[in-house]
């Protein structure tokens, strides 16, 4: 009898063990798997590839699918959560504003999303109705008006959620640089505080709520290190908020999965490549939670079927979106060509630059002009073909000896800058840094080398493109975040709205000597 | 400005910047060849990052040349 009873205890301890090391709920424990995915940018189509593999990668029905085996693994036991910056990024999404990408996120069953930097790009009312059309909280508890001081009204900070018994608070946070990070007219009325102290005073009232364990769902970045530590944003906000049991990042799109402190700290890549995942044991009768070992996982492709529900919802946005790509946006009352040195086109994109800029003087790289115009109708496609690249339009403010300068360089890399608000004149025949031999305003006033020009350009050139050495060196750049190509195309709207063609800017800005 | 490292170079970019601006002022010519796929942008530890992801003071960034 003491035998059979020594047999009987052996054998509960094994099952228990065995159940443990499956990760299941013991009599004592109950667990719940933190599933999360992070700056999707609107990756609903298949097609990547994994560099360090060569296998292909991602896509919103792999993406979905892999989850969803992941639920069947664990029924009933998943939360599964989104870093933010989901919705921007590909024409699937941006030319519906992203509602493609919640109706899939809908599909796949998301708990939680934390509102990323992007998630402003289109203007609040746009984030709005995502927020409606979303059967999941968008949260952010660090968002807060400037003129009073209070937390925003249309965003959550946080949710309670219950899975298997346990209660997950889950806080979110966006990241503190998101007023540069946007269209900054977008966010101006609103402050992006410290997550440190504003989580600290938030977790009392979450945990008073009934949350047995919490989560912090950033949008913050962070990095890894070969010998698995964790440096950036999202290691400051972890160390300084002791009382959390896990938290996921975003917004630098790497690969992080390991610990600071003793906090289990994840960011799932991006563009649904990763699944990071997070197992929280919560002991029924201390409450006490221990975390598992942070995991990440690739989303390869060609070791699973796609979910065939979320398919075909991308599939039918696919090929409702795709005629958006031939609507017509203007006319072109002629052919805007892209002729050496002076490009039409390219001028008229340093207007439009220009302009999106606020700025007196416009630049854009004749490198950068991908494509022609021809007469006629002018489409959404043909637009993309113009300006393929997602360059973004900045400006600062220079000397107009400075701006003698980027004309300079870019003569002495053989370029011709198109630009706006200026005519100049070369030799190239003169010595490299010396082949200006006129500048003057558009306006007829006399280009001061002394004055200060607000210019506008894109992040190409102000990134050292076309062997700009000058721009590299300017601290005071400001951001608008608005895309060429959107420039580009808003002008074509307004334009055609205003009851007008499009024509190539008079010619005369670029001048080689020697040519009449 | 903040300062990113590119293969170990110190390399100065305004915060508001990406990856691949980062890249573009190491060298155009490595800015390119990851603008045509012909190499990627890794971390400390070898995995790969987006070339849109956002950049924090020190951080570290390698370019591999891809396999194919």
């Amino acid at each position: 009898m003491r035998l059979s009873s020594r047999v009987l205890c052996v054998a509960v301890l094994l099952v228990a063990a065995a159940l443990a090391a499956a990760g299941c709920a013991t009599a004592a424990t109950r667990s719940v798997w933190l599933v999360h995915t992070t700056d999707f940018h609107a990756s609903m189509l298949g097609g990547a590839k994994d560099r360090t593999t060569n296998r292909p990668i991602g896509g919103s029905p792999v993406l979905a699918a892999h989850i969803e085996r992941f639920r069947q693994a664990h029924p009933g036991a998943v939360v599964l959560l989104d870093g933010g910056d989901a919705m921007q990024g590909s024409a699937l999404s941006n030319l519906v504003r992203g509602r493609s990408v919640i109706e899939v996120m809908n599909a796949m069953g998301y708990d939680a999303m934390a509102v990323g930097n992007h998630e402003f790009d289109w203007g609040r009312d746009t984030l709005y109705a995502r927020m409606r059309q979303a059967k999941f909280p968008m949260l952010s508890a660090n968002i807060y008006y400037r003129a009073n001081g209070n937390r925003v009204e249309w965003t959550k900070p946080y949710t309670i959620i219950e899975r298997g018994g346990v209660k997950i608070g889950v806080i979110g946070i966006t990241t503190t640089s998101a007023s540069y990070t946007t269209l900054p007219t977008n966010v101006a009325d609103l402050e992006f505080r410290d997550p440190v102290p504003v989580l600290n005073a938030l977790i009392p009232e979450v945990r008073a709520k009934g949350a047995q364990a919490i989560v912090v769902l950033a949008h913050e970045g962070g990095q890894q290190k070969k010998d698995g530590t964790i440096d950036g944003p999202i290691a400051e906000l972890a160390s300084g908020v002791p009382d959390v049991d896990a938290v996921f990042g975003g917004h630098s799109h790497t690969w992080v999965s390991g610990r600071v402190g003793t906090t289990p700290v994840v960011i799932s890549s991006s563009n649904g490549r990763a699944i990071g995942t997070i197992r929280l044991d919560v002991d029924d009768a201390t409450g006490r939670v221990n975390a598992s070992e942070p995991k990440l996982e690739s989303a390869f492709s060609d070791s699973i079927a796609p979910d065939e529900a979320v398919a075909a919802i991308v599939a039918r946005y696919e090929k409702s979106v795709g005629p958006a790509l031939t609507r017509v946006v203007a006319t072109a009352a002629s052919d805007i060509t892209r002729d050496s040195p002076e490009q039409p086109l390219g001028c008229l994109m340093a207007d439009v630059i220009r302009r999106a800029g606020a700025a007196d003087i416009g630049m854009q790289n004749s490198g950068g002009v991908r494509a022609e115009i021809p007469a006629g109708p002018i489409t959404t496609g043909k637009v993309y073909e113009v300006a393929p690249f997602d360059n973004l339009i900045l400006s600062m403010p220079l000397t107009g000896a400075q701006v003698r300068k980027v004309l300079e360089e870019a003569l002495a890399a053989d370029r011709t800058m198109q630009v706006s608000g200026i005519r100049y004149s070369f030799d190239e025949k003169r010595p490299a840094g010396n082949r200006l031999t006129s500048v003057v305003l558009d306006s007829g006033a006399p280009f001061d080398t002394a004055a200060t020009y607000t210019l506008a350009t894109n992040d190409f050139i102000v990134g050292g493109g076309d062997g700009i050495q000058l721009l590299k060196t300017i601290e005071d750049v400001t951001n608008t975040n608005v895309l060429v190509r959107d420039a580009l195309q808003d002008w074509f709207e307004a334009e055609t709205a205003a009851g007008r063609q499009i024509t190539p800017p008079a010619p005369g800005r670029i001048h080689r000597e020697g040519e009449r | 400005m903040i300062t990113v490292y590119v293969d170990g170079r110190a390399v100065q970019v305004p915060p508001s910047m990406t990856v691949r601006h980062a890249i573009l002022r190491y060298d155009q010519k490595v800015y390119e060849m990851l603008r045509d796929g012909i190499c990627y942008v890794t971390d400390d530890a070898g995995s790969e990052v987006d070339p849109e992801g956002a950049l924090f003071n020190g951080m570290r960034l390698f370019v591999t040349e891809a396999a194919n």
